[in-house]
């Protein structure tokens, strides 16, 4: 285009690769796009192999920086004005109460995705540490462990800010279990609410940890998380593509002549163009294009369903909060009601003894789920064969066992959420409540 | 080019539009919502009304937009004047409906509105900027407003039941202008002192509980009996336990008074308003005023 002028047109090249050779220049060259495969296999584009847990979470993740972004001008982290900023967001602030409402429900459905692409990836073996020379697929599993973690403290730490009676006295509860750890408990409880009980400088280290520390880890944890996914070789189910491309290789060589044509652009630095390219070319195609499409519908769908539920949901404020007055039963977030319904069960008397169940319903247990969730990939025993597909026959047990405890603590999560009632005994979401009085 | 024509092309590009369509749905909701508020309506009615009372040139006087009394020393902001635009437009509007009605000009002598907002003496949500939320209708608000309706439910006019807030700050037993149904229950409540300790009112020895702040009792902390029907309001169990206290609490040594209905409910009341008051000096009314 030189010497004829300056055309719109310039704002828009770029954008349209005419051959593979630019789409692939496109995917290295764009910051963007760099972190996406310069080519992909159909098997790892279909939905069925993944769900697109990872990007569907990471979006929502997207949303809540976009609706925290601007939340972030508006709320106050005092405790004379959160409250009441939060209110003002309600109720005077143009589009506040759906900004607000967005924000929690994605919260919401973020602590579910997140849990889903780790079902995810567990059941279709993609964590194993065989892989394609160079990868090592458990590094990525226990980021993935942490990013998890990262957004149960997100969602935690999120739950304090409207500093109303649902957050004091679930962040009070929340704290009290990690208060029940021996010998360093109360440091540790002492180390979150920066004192004994929730007050100004546990809103402030929230609100810190919520706003900026938090999504600062989380932010640069996505990124390498990503970054992993290209250095193993793309995703689990790719080396299932190559592994059969080459037991086909090995019964009918492919012609040299069309090995570099497609794969040119690959360079062969990663596992696919370590493969017969001919017959991986023929289960691949440019990633560029594809992937991109793929990755702004998810990108509008999720926003439009994070939106549209903001609408139709839109978020409770509860009392201001109130040290004097404990709601019956203070419950925890959703997500740690499982723990907590494990602590009542695990608190019993005998004789005069009362057993507490904190510590091992809030901490033992979940510690040791943790732990044996990041050690898995060094214990699974399965083939390389395992790797990438949806219940492999050699995982069967193991499968078994971990929808087992997945079950379960879906089952104890549902327990508390709707069958709980004052001094946690149990009750039928139909009977009548009353709730407490009202003044007048 | 044949090597960009995804198999999933087609299907992800409905999907992309599926995603564009939904959002525009989205914003197109919450831009109708935010343009045309609830209370732009009740503006629209109050605009109707003068008009039609006062003529055009009055109703062009009327705000409009988000209105609200800041009163910084009480920590308070009423937004209820974004509706209730007309409260100060005096008798042209006394026999207005609502929300076009005037306030009755005598009662803002004492309490002009600019410095006590509207929420203190009738209740509701000043925050709010819808009229559920604003009269405080809504789960988690703890502080309707004081109307006709909710009077009735325990046989009350409205005035009567909003002396309670009138006594938040008009404290003590001497008699108050304007509160008759208190300054009646004011009488009695000597008597009482027989056993318990009143606010300001020294007993050597109570044998009953201490009612000096009762009103600060959280209504969480108050027990129906098993299968109570009526209003599960802590006036309603004061009323109850005043006309028979073995009802409401089982075993206690308190006899029937055999008070009436109106006497139990101005006791209730002032039971109620004997909590601490935390007002700037300025605010504070002298002993029996």
């Amino acid at each position: 285009m030189s010497g004829d002028g300056w055309s719109p047109r310039a704002l828009w090249r770029g954008f349209f690769p005419e051959t593979p050779r630019e789409g692939a220049d496109a995917i290295v060259q764009n910051f963007l796009l760099h972190a996406l495969p310069v080519r992909i296999t159909r098997r790892a584009l279909s939905w069925l192999a993944t769900g697109w847990l990872g990007t569907i979470t990471l979006h929502i993740f997207l949303v809540l920086c976009l609706t925290g972004g601007v939340l972030l001008f508006l709320y106050v982290p005092s405790i004379e004005r959160a409250y009441a900023s939060v209110k003002d967001i309600e109720y005077v602030v143009s589009f506040g109460s759906w900004l607000r409402g967005t924000h929690r429900i994605s919260a919401h459905l973020m602590v579910a995705a997140v849990v889903l692409h780790l079902v995810r990836v567990f059941l279709t073996g993609a964590y194993k540490k065989e892989g394609a020379p160079g990868a090592f697929r458990p590094l990525n599993w226990w980021v993935g462990v942490v990013l998890m973690m990262l957004t149960f403290g997100l969602s935690f730490t999120g739950y304090l800010l409207p500093w109303d009676q649902l957050a004091y006295w679930a962040i009070t509860v929340g704290t009290q279990i990690a208060g029940s750890v021996p010998f360093v408990g109360d440091e540790v409880r002492m180390l979150m609410l920066g004192g004994d009980t929730v007050g100004q400088s546990a809103l402030l280290r929230f609100y810190v940890l919520h706003c900026f520390v938090l999504p600062a880890f989380m932010i640069y944890l996505i990124a390498y998380h990503m970054w992993r996914i290209r250095k193993d070789g793309g995703l689990a189910v790719t080396d299932r593509v190559v592994a059969e491309a080459r037991e086909t290789a090995r019964v009918a060589p492919p012609s040299p002549g069309k090995t570099y044509t497609l794969m040119g652009a690959t360079q062969g630095v990663n596992a696919q163009a370590a493969s017969p390219a001919s017959l991986l070319a023929r289960e691949s195609e440019a990633g560029g294009v594809s992937i991109v499409r793929r990755t702004v519908a998810i990108f509008l769908i999720v926003l439009a369903i994070c939106s549209l539920l903001g609408l139709a949901m839109p978020a409770q404020l509860e009392e201001p909060a109130n040290p004097a007055v404990t709601p019956n039963p203070a419950k925890a977030p959703w997500y740690f009601l499982w723990l907590q319904e494990l602590v009542s069960i695990l608190t019993f008397r005998i004789g005069d003894t009362l057993i507490d169940g904190s510590f091992l319903g809030g901490v033992l247990v979940p510690g040791i789920l943790i732990g044996l969730l990041a050690s898995w990939p060094l214990l699974d025993r399965s083939p390389a064969e395992a790797a990438g597909v949806w219940f492999h026959p050699s995982r069967k047990r193991q499968n078994r066992v971990f929808l087992l405890l997945l079950f379960a603590a879906v089952i104890l999560t549902i327990i508390g959420t709707f069958f709980r009632g004052p001094y946690w005994m149990w009750v039928w979401p139909w009977d009548p409540s009353h709730g407490h009085a009202s003044w007048v | 080019m044949s090597d960009f024509s995804s198999r999933f092309a087609r299907s992800d590009f409905r999907l992309l539009v599926a995603g564009g369509v939904l959002l525009l749905i989205a914003f197109g909701i919450a831009f109708v919502r935010e343009v045309d508020p609830e209370w732009a309506d009740a503006q629209d009615e109050v605009q109707a009304i003068v008009q039609e009372r006062l003529g055009a040139e009055k109703a062009a006087e009327l705000p409009t937009g988000i209105q609200q009394i800041w009163i910084e020393p009480l920590d308070r902001v009423d937004r209820c004047t974004t509706c209730h635009t007309t409260i100060e437009w005096g008798a042209e509007l006394a026999e207005a409906p609502h929300p076009a009605r005037s306030h009755p000009q005598g009662l803002f002598g004492a309490h002009p509105v600019e410095s006590f907002g509207c929420t203190l003496c009738h209740g509701g949500q000043g925050w709010a900027t819808s009229a559920d939320a604003a009269h405080g209708n809504v789960a988690f608000w703890e502080e309707p407003l004081l109307d006709t309706e909710r009077a009735k439910r325990y046989g009350l006019s409205r005035s009567e039941l909003m002396e309670l807030r009138c006594a938040y700050c008009h404290q003590g037993l001497e008699p108050v202008d304007g509160m008759p149904l208190l300054n009646a229950a004011k009488e009695k409540v000597f008597d009482c002192l027989d056993c318990h300790r009143l606010p300001g009112l020294e007993n050597d020895k109570p044998s009953a509980p201490d009612l000096g702040r009762e009103g600060e009792k959280h209504p969480s902390k108050y027990i129906f009996p098993e299968g109570f029907e009526g209003e599960r309001s802590v006036l309603n169990w004061h009323i109850e336990h005043f006309l028979d206290p073995k009802k409401m609490s089982p075993g206690s040594a308190m006899p029937k008074f055999g008070l009436s209905r109106k006497d139990a409910a101005g006791l209730a009341l002032l039971v109620m308003s004997w909590r601490r008051q935390d007002l700037p000096a300025a605010w504070t009314p002298k002993t029996g005023e």
